[in-house]
């Protein structure tokens, strides 16, 4: 399988962390989320991928090129490598003006390319407001627009975002947010983004690559890693077992109905936009009844029938099969009292508000069965790299 | 007062600040941004002016540009005119003790430059050189002003190197704080003291002038 970029890199930072990551991402123009907990590595391994910091051994290569092999001692410097990198706290140059700040790299284009290049980014990125202002004189929300927009005047081949969201506040966080997955999906060059924050990785990312302590410990689509995480660290660390596409077909008085795979759920969501969401349910949410017990105040109730138990300490994890495949956490005394052994039925029960909804640009519209909280032996493992024991 | 020597303070303070700003431009961004460990013995170097007294530097100076000094020579067989007592002389004088003045404020100014900045024209394609003038330059302008200005008004009143490679040639190498020591070695404190006064305005409007065009003094207290 071709790669747009692939990576083996090590690097000390200190004596006590190195970095040792490898990854390979697919040749489609996707948007591919680094996630991992504050200090795992991520913004080195940002910088080492635009040229601002080498590895101490280790190769970078994007298509055909060869951007740094410790072996060969070959290096491509930043100003070769047509990355568009937009660090944390956005780096717009303070004393020009967005007009400026989006001119700044377009230095050595033809007069009217640029000026019709500026004319372009201005609208599809909705800056003509304030174009003529300075950085310090307009919103967060706004200069992460234009941060976005001066990375992408060059047209890089690859874009590098450092916890883009991170400098606003959540009441604009939520709009940038959708605002910028409709530009990651629209612009035509793979996309590595950095966060901490699990909302923006389910909401922004095709693929997610969860680093742990200077590792890579998984790869792979969205879906699958939150359904069937690695290895305890990552699953603890991801947090939501549940993660499946779905619908908002409708919603009144602060409840939004979303359909996944037939089945209808109710979340509460105050106005949220019909069309493709992810819908993310943790294992603790879900109760599970015998058919025959009351129904509750829970607003979901899903008959399902279980797939597979795993036993994990004092608890139990159940796999569901409810027309999407749902987790679910138990007591030991819970699955001896209930009886509940592979193929049974049972209810599952998941009060509206452990319904979590996070609207997602560029998906596919339509539910589509996802295989996350089924574990299976012979799933396809090519996008995995070799983590962990490298 | 003294209007030759005037003239000839001002004649000699714009080209040191002029020809320090070349130097030290190149100098103060290697100082600033080389990742070499010697530099510091050039940052040593660059900052002997301030601690060592004026004589010592002028008899040096004196001893290297006088006709059987190395530098001497080397100017008289190009140009066949003499260095010590002439102007030319005084210039590079001056353009030595008025060093570190030039290259300290220039070096504080670049190194407060966001490294992040920086690497974000670079990532954008901008070589190096062009990231110094197009982004480093404008971001560190006040120091360079500042630069300027202290390299200026330090060679207005500078007096031992002067005296020591320079004499007291009127029109050539008698400037305004050695014409002072004159009216006063020739007991005329009335003429002393308009040239006293004079400079002391001179230099207070040229401060004046500059922390109003840096707009923010370097004294204001900033709202965050």
């Amino acid at each position: 399988m071709a790669h747009a970029l692939t990576l083996d890199i090590e690097r000390a930072i200190g004596p006590a962390f190195r970095l040792s990551a490898a990854l390979a991402l697919p040749e489609e123009a996707s948007v591919t989320v680094l996630f991992g907990p504050s200090g795992s590595g991520k913004t080195t391994l940002m910088r080492c991928l635009a040229g601002l910091e080498r590895p101490d051994r280790g190769c970078i290569r994007m298509g055909e090129e060869t951007w740094c092999d410790s072996a060969k001692k070959a290096w491509v410097p930043p100003q070769a490598r047509r990355v568009g990198y937009v660090p944390q706290e956005d780096a717009l140059f303070p004393h020009l003006t967005v007009r400026r700040n989006l001119e700044y790299p377009l230095r050595s284009m033809g007069r009217a390319a640029r000026r019709a290049r500026i004319v372009d980014l201005v609208a599809s990125f909705a800056l003509d407001e304030f174009v003529s202002r300075r950085p310090d004189q307009i919103s967060g929300g706004q200069r992460q627009r234009v941060a976005l927009a001066r990375a992408l005047a060059p047209r890089p081949r690859l874009l590098l975002l450092d916890e883009p969201l991170n400098a606003l506040d959540a009441a604009v966080r939520e709009q940038v947010r959708a605002e910028l997955r409709r530009s990651l999906v629209s612009i035509n060059a793979p996309t590595i983004l950095v966060t901490h924050d699990r909302t923006d990785a389910l909401a922004l990312g095709d693929r997610i690559a969860v680093l742990v302590g200077g590792t890579i410990r998984q790869f792979g689509p969205m879906t699958e890693v939150f359904g069937r995480p690695a290895d305890p660290c990552v699953a603890q660390l991801l947090g939501v077992e549940t993660v499946v596409e779905g619908v908002v077909t409708s919603h009144r008085e602060g409840l939004a109905t979303v359909r996944v795979a037939g089945v209808d759920l109710v979340a509460v969501r105050e106005n949220p936009r019909l069309g493709p969401v992810l819908v993310c349910i943790r294992a603790e949410d879900v109760v599970l009844h015998r058919p025959a017990d009351g129904r509750g105040s829970a607003r979901n109730h899903l008959p399902a029938r279980i797939a597979w138990t795993r036993p994990d300490g004092a608890l139990v994890r159940i796999g569901l099969d409810c027309g999407f495949p749902l987790a679910a956490v138990v007591t030991r005394p819970s699955v001896e009292e209930l009886a509940l052994d592979v193929g049974a039925r049972v209810i599952a029960s998941i009060k509206a508000p452990a319904v979590h909804v996070i609207p997602r640009e560029g998906m596919d519209a339509g539910p589509r069965l996802t295989q996350s909280a089924v574990p299976r032996a012979d799933a396809s493992r090519s996008e995995r790299p070799a983590s962990g024991g490298r | 007062m003294d209007w030759t020597a005037v003239f000839l303070s001002v004649r000699l303070s714009v080209a040191t600040a002029g020809v320090l700003l070349m130097i030290g431009l190149p100098l103060a961004a290697w100082l600033t941004f080389s990742p070499r460990r010697w530099k510091v013995v050039v940052e040593a170097v660059v900052a002997i002016p301030l601690v060592l007294p004026p004589t010592v530097l002028g008899f040096y100076l004196l001893m290297a540009m006088g006709p059987h000094g190395s530098l001497g020579r080397a100017f008289e067989s190009l140009t066949g005119g003499r260095l010590v007592f002439s102007f030319t002389g005084l210039l590079i004088a001056s353009v030595l003790y008025s060093l570190p003045f030039m290259v300290q404020p220039l070096c504080a100014a670049f190194a407060g430059v966001d490294r992040r900045y920086v690497e974000s024209s670079w990532c954008l394609g901008v070589g190096r050189v062009s990231t110094f003038v197009r982004l480093v330059l404008p971001l560190a302008r006040r120091g360079v002003v500042a630069g300027v200005v202290l390299a200026f008004a330090h060679t207005v009143g500078e007096f031992g190197v002067v005296l020591m490679v320079g004499g007291n040639i009127p029109g050539q190498t008698r400037t305004v704080s050695v014409s002072i020591y004159d009216d006063v070695q020739a007991l005329d404190y009335a003429r002393a003291g308009t040239t006293a006064g004079a400079l002391l305005a001179f230099s207070f409007v040229v401060l004046v002038v500059t922390y109003s065009l840096q707009r923010r003094s370097p004294l204001s207290w900033r709202t965050p």
